[in-house]
């Protein structure tokens, strides 16, 4: 018998709204507008809540809810007055770790290994907990666009409007960012056993 | 002849823009020769669904 719906529990809401507010910090930058779009996200998500299947269900939807008012609130920006990115500078193209000799080949210690079973890991706390650690090694820019990208879901060009760079300078840094973390990732997750 | 620094760019930079035919054909011809960066195009769209999954935005949403 499936499990009867619950009403949301206050203490799962506050653990969800903290996750929701760390994640708007770092897309927005900006405490004001995070704290804005969170409020936002929650009036709209609890408006229409009649009953989720746990914490999980009801978080996964306010998420998706607080990734469209982030994506507006950018666009909006777009459209205003020139904002200076607080990450706009020199640290775009971060350190990359060594991982190509000087003809462009993979370094031996540095070649993509083979991943086992990476479905079961996304969907593991103790993977996931590694991937925060990864994500936080990057250089701020290089993490924030990173996710602007693959969790906002912005499109390349609206990134650059947003932050003031290039193509080319996105594609380079996407490119950095997506070497570092899957660096970080084999070397502290993938090659664990070996 | 593509190295793999360039190679692996050009599978970064097709998740975000349509490579053109010759940057396809080159990247083809590469990978098939090179299992390293034919595991990084593999792993490349795993990146993506591990952050959306850590955002709490995966279908479970219970990890973050």
């Amino acid at each position: 018998m499936p499990p009867p719906p619950s009403p949301i529990d206050p203490a799962a809401l506050a653990r969800i709204r903290s996750d929701m507010l760390r994640f708007a910090r770092l897309q927005l930058g900006n405490d004001d507008e995070a704290e804005d779009v969170v409020q936002e996200a929650l009036a709209g998500a609890l408006k229409n809540a009649v009953s989720f299947r746990g914490e999980a269900a009801l978080k996964t939807w306010m998420i998706a809810i607080l990734k469209n008012k982030i994506a507006d609130m950018l666009r909006k920006r777009q459209r205003g007055p020139v904002t200076a990115s607080q990450l706009c500078g020199t640290e775009d193209d971060g350190p990359l770790p060594a991982l190509f000799d000087r003809r462009g080949m993979w370094r031996d210690g540095a070649r993509p290994a083979r991943w086992e079973d990476p479905e079961a890991d996304i969907h593991s706390r103790q993977f996931l907990g590694q991937f925060d650690a990864c994500l936080n090694k990057l250089p701020p820019q290089q993490g924030r666009v990173f996710l602007m990208r693959e969790v906002v879901e912005l499109e390349a060009g609206e990134i650059c409007a947003e932050l003031g760079l290039t193509t080319q300078n996105l594609h380079v840094i996407l490119h950095r960012a997506r070497l570092a973390l899957r660096a970080c990732l084999q070397h502290h997750w993938i090659d664990r056993e070996s | 002849m593509l190295d793999c620094h360039n190679a692996t760019f050009l599978m970064s930079q097709a998740r975000e823009r349509p490579l053109g035919l010759v940057e396809r054909m080159r990247l083809r011809l590469h990978a098939a020769m090179c299992s390293a960066c034919a595991r990084f195009e593999r792993q490349l769209p795993l990146l993506g669904e591990a952050a959306r999954h850590h955002a709490g935005g995966g279908e479970d949403g219970s990890n973050v």
